[in-house]
């Protein structure tokens, strides 16, 4: 049974004339990992928010179709509920720091708290989350003190914490250097061998190839699977490679 | 990054929980304002005083008073100089003379302002933002709120540095950033619009993540650290409010 289910979404921001997203539907199998390539503009990171709700529920504007993950009806759920199903990381590690929390442990700690989750529990959960992304060691360092590729892992753990059916990465290492995109890479590994359904939007084709994966194309707010390119698919990715024009 | 005044520590001041401290410090900040005289408002002084030195945190208390030098010299200047019931000479320095009465009030003043001071650090210095606003939201307050209280301490770094970012970047282009207090004044207005566009982009960021983790969750949020409360919470309490009453008393009975 399909972990997410997407049927003719069409999305458009408040105030736009243009669709941003533009009758895409497909399906993704539990335990798959599927990386999404396109250029800037094109829609990944919409698609992205679409799945964990915040398109439409924090965006507004205008939508359309049908949106299913893990069982939920992701427009007719808060973002709160969605987020127990589905957690997504977003670009900037930076700016995913709740600003609250005063060490690594506790801003793993900081999405359990609001979910209500008993101690015990959140102990639990923490060490294996911390432990799975290698992060144990650095529990009690701040978050802001953290380096790029720690503090996206420390991201990562975040929504990890909440296990979640669904990880989405939303170009998580657009923002980081070699060593940190290498870091964050690692940890994804780690958690397609556990299984983990993973939907990842990235800019760095040769990594997102260089792994068992299906891989679509995006352009234009279309999806355009036939038009998946020889260097994505062969996974000999160059970021300096064209883009694919639509059929 | 360290961006409170909270001094770490093991004292049984710091592991007084956040609740009493608070009632330290609104009875301090009471009785500032009740206590007649001057030797009272010593005594509180003292007494204050004390607790913060029985919390080690004497060496960060100096600085603060250090600090508020110059406007308790102020009181007793201006007060001793010109203050309306001023009859008594106390002093002639050069065509200067200060009286007798205003010194005295600007004495009481000074006072205020350290016992003000003192009462707050007790807290401040001695209880970690995070569980002092953790313990507020046990008691009802509601966690947004929280929440903005706590992000607030960590976010003002963070737009400093941002700041230095920016002044870099425009540093780098040929900006004087640097000099006198004219040229300093005029790199900081262009300053202001990528800080100001940046940290709207960053908060509408920050917003997106803590919606996904669940922050807008109306389920009943749970801790991760328990609320440990010493044996000697409620005898400090009550012997806080004690104080209070009787200084409350002791003003209305002399009024």
């Amino acid at each position: 049974m399909s972990v997410i289910k997407v049927e003719n979404l069409r999305y458009r921001y408040p105030r736009q004339t243009e669709l941003a997203l533009d009758g895409i539907s497909f399906t993704v199998e539990p335990g798959e990992f599927v990386g999404i390539v396109g250029p800037n503009k094109a829609g990944k990171s919409t698609l992205c928010q679409a799945l964990v709700g915040l398109v439409p529920h924090f965006y507004k504007g205008a939508i359309g179709g049908r949106v299913e993950v893990a069982g939920l009806d992701v427009h007719a759920t808060p973002v709160a509920e969605v987020s127990r199903k589905a957690g997504i990381v977003f670009q900037s590690p930076f700016t995913q720091m709740s600003g609250a929390k005063f060490s690594v442990y506790e801003e793993v700690a900081f999405g359990l708290e609001r979910a209500g989750i008993p101690r015990e529990e959140m102990l639990r959960r923490i060490e294996w989350t911390l432990r799975l992304l290698g992060l144990w060691e650095l529990r009690d360092r701040n978050p802001f003190a953290l380096s790029g590729g720690q503090m996206q892992r420390l991201a990562i753990a975040s929504v990890l914490v909440m296990q979640p059916e669904v990880l989405i990465l939303d170009e998580p290492t657009s923002q980081l250097d070699p060593a940190g995109t290498s870091e964050v890479f690692a940890a994804v590994t780690d958690l397609c061998r556990q299984g983990m359904t993973v939907v990842m939007a990235e800019h760095k084709v040769d990594r997102i190839a260089a792994r068992p994966t299906r891989c679509w194309c995006w352009t234009g707010a279309r999806c355009w699977p036939g038009a998946r390119p020889a260097w994505c698919s062969a996974g000999r990715g160059s970021r300096s490679a064209a883009w694919p024009s639509p059929p | 990054m360290q961006n409170t005044l909270y001094v770490p520590g093991d004292s049984c001041v710091h592991r007084l929980d956040p609740v009493s401290k608070i009632l330290l410090t609104v009875v301090g900040l009471v009785l500032t304002f009740v206590l007649p005289g001057h030797l009272l408002p010593a005594l509180l002084l003292a007494a204050m005083l004390v607790l913060l030195g029985t919390a080690g945190v004497l060496r960060r208390v100096w600085a603060v008073f250090a600090g508020v030098a110059l406007i308790a010299i102020t009181f007793f200047v201006v007060q001793g100089l010109v203050y309306a019931g001023n009859a008594t000479p106390a002093l002639t320095l050069g065509p200067l003379t200060f009286y007798r009465e205003g010194l005295l009030l600007g004495l009481r003043l000074t006072f205020r302002l350290y016992n003000i001071l003192a009462s707050t650090l007790i807290l401040i210095l001695t209880t970690r933002p995070s569980d002092l606003v953790e313990s507020l939201v046990r008691r009802g307050l509601p966690s947004r709120f929280g929440y903005v209280i706590i992000a607030v301490l960590q976010i003002i770094p963070i737009m400093v540095e941002a700041a230095g970012r920016i002044t870099d970047a425009q540093r780098s282009r040929g900006m004087e950033t640097e000099g006198s207090l004219w040229v300093r004044m005029r790199a900081f207005i262009p300053l202001m619009g990528p800080l100001v566009t940046s940290s709207l982009i960053a908060t509408e960021e920050r917003a997106l993540a803590l919606e996904v983790r669940g922050f807008a969750s109306n389920r009943k949020p749970t801790f991760l650290n328990d609320e440990t409360i010493p044996s000697y919470a409620w005898p400090v309490r009550i012997a806080a409010l004690a104080v209070l009453l009787l200084g409350i008393a002791g003003r209305v009975m002399l009024s």
